[in-house]
């Protein structure tokens, strides 16, 4: 039995990289439809938009990107997804200079699926720097901040623009994020506004979000591959997010597992080690 | 398979970072530098077109104000100059630390500080969930209290073991998410890999 933990000890990582990548490949192949239990954050975040009126307006803020697209892109879909099929009109900024092209993407490729009029239900505003600035001047002067869209056309000409003054006319915001905009939010919408917010954002910088949503500031959150996956199932809008979740599961067993046997493995030698 | 040109850089790029975890190697560095360089690229290229669209485009169509934070910009790159002249740098670097402190105190002191602490004043203890929360941020608290003689007195020395406690349950349920978003990056790449690209999925 030790001789086996001696050769786990010494396992080169390349067999742990391979071992992974076959555990995460086998359901991409294969789904196995594990069963999906959505955690109380997400569904939180999915009553805050599915409980709007038609004809309610999200405001989504993002700092979306190659480098995060993995985990918020589903998000980000599927929100627009369900916003559009329950009738809301959104608004989309981009706070990260990455994010515009799939902002356009939303507001051209699903028209098929869940049309929308653009200008009368949805709106891209351009990307803006100055980061945290940024949302401070959006909690203080939203529309004078903004006079054109991010296609050129200007805002005064578009239906959902007429029908917002200040930031407190939307009726739910959101922090679609990887970094520190969900703080941003917090500090310059949410609080002093006291406009009702959800947050989006990588499983990275779930366990920052998460006070937040404890004291009740953020009324839901939408964590990783993982919630989206749970909004999608809520939603009964499979995408990206349920097709990776069977992966993510075994992953994640497969790594338990790893850790498990790894500190046995530790422990036994150590125990075995002759005293100094 | 795909046929994209662009879907077959992506590819190649992919497969050429994964190589890393075989071991280092020619194809992984030349990815590594060319997205460096592209990264690098782009930022620039991001960084011109804001100030054109932000800054110079206004000015052109007359909005004259917009020349004082060019100018204030500008003045950043005096520190490049002579000594005699380098000190003037400091001032849009002042402008700026004091305008994002600023920003930041304002909001923080409301947002995540006072409200923090009402909302854990709220608790309601009947309830476990509430009771191991409140419990936590009076040991996790404790043990930051730097004084010696209340550092060293039994009680905290009691509570702040246990705050170590729940800042490593913390550490730990930060570390869970990490591995969950690596892994959800995994995930992305290799649907890319097998789906987008070679039409496997």
């Amino acid at each position: 039995m030790s001789s086996f933990f001696e050769k786990l000890d010494n396992l080169d990582d390349r067999i742990v990289y391979l071992f992974v990548a076959i555990v995460v490949l086998i359901p991409l192949f294969k789904p196995m439809q594990l069963p999906l239990a959505p955690s109380q954050m997400s569904e939180d975040a999915f009553e805050a938009i599915d409980k709007l009126a038609p004809g309610s307006i999200i405001f989504l803020m993002t700092d979306l990107g190659p480098g995060n697209m993995a985990e918020l892109l589903p998000q980000l879909v599927v929100i627009h997804k369900h916003a559009m099929s329950k009738g809301l009109r959104t608004i989309y900024a981009s706070t990260g200079p990455e994010s515009p092209p799939f902002l356009r993407a939303l507001a051209e490729d699903w028209q098929d699926e869940f049309p929308c009029e653009y200008g009368k239900d949805t709106i891209v505003l351009p990307f803006k720097a100055g980061a945290e600035s940024l949302i401070v001047q959006i909690g203080q002067n939203f529309r004078g901040l903004y006079d054109k869209d991010d296609f050129g056309t200007s805002l005064s000409s578009l239906e959902l623009w007429q029908d917002i003054s200040d930031v407190k006319d939307v009726d739910l915001a959101i922090s679609l994020c990887a970094g520190d905009l969900f703080r941003w939010v917090v500090r310059h919408i949410q609080a002093p506004k006291g406009v009702p917010t959800i947050v989006a954002c990588t499983a990275v910088i779930t366990t920052f979000v998460a006070p937040f949503y404890s004291s009740g500031q953020f009324v839901g959150i939408i964590s990783g591959l993982g919630g989206a996956a749970d909004y999608e199932f809520m939603a009964g809008i499979p995408g990206e997010g349920v097709s990776g979740m069977d992966a993510q599961s075994l992953g994640h067993i497969a790594l338990l597992a790893l850790i498990a046997l790894g500190n046995i493995s530790g422990l036994l030698t150590k125990k075995e080690e002759p005293a100094a | 398979m795909n046929f994209d040109f662009q879907i077959w850089v992506a590819a190649f790029f992919t497969l050429a970072i994964f190589s890393y975890l075989v071991k280092d190697n020619a194809i992984f560095e030349f990815a590594e530098h060319t997205f460096i360089g592209f990264s690098a690229a782009h930022f620039f290229v991001e960084g011109y077109h804001n100030i054109n669209a932000m800054a110079v485009a206004p000015l052109k169509e007359g909005q004259m104000s917009w020349i004082i934070p060019i100018i204030v910009g500008l003045l950043l790159y005096t520190r490049y100059l002579p000594r005699n002249i380098s000190w003037i740098a400091r001032f849009p670097m002042a402008m700026m630390v004091s305008i994002a402190s600023a920003a930041q105190i304002r909001g923080t002191l409301h947002a995540e500080f006072v409200n923090q602490i009402a909302a854990t004043a709220k608790l309601n203890i009947m309830e476990l969930d509430d009771l191991v929360f409140l419990i936590g941020v009076l040991t996790v608290t404790s043990y930051f209290l730097f004084i010696r003689r209340v550092r060293e007195s039994p009680a905290v020395k009691v509570t702040g073991t246990l705050g170590r406690y729940f800042l490593m349950t913390a550490f730990g349920a930060s570390l869970g998410t990490t591995v969950m978003g690596r892994f959800s990056l995994l995930i992305g790449r290799f649907q890319f890999i097998f789906g987008e690209w070679l039409n496997l999925l």
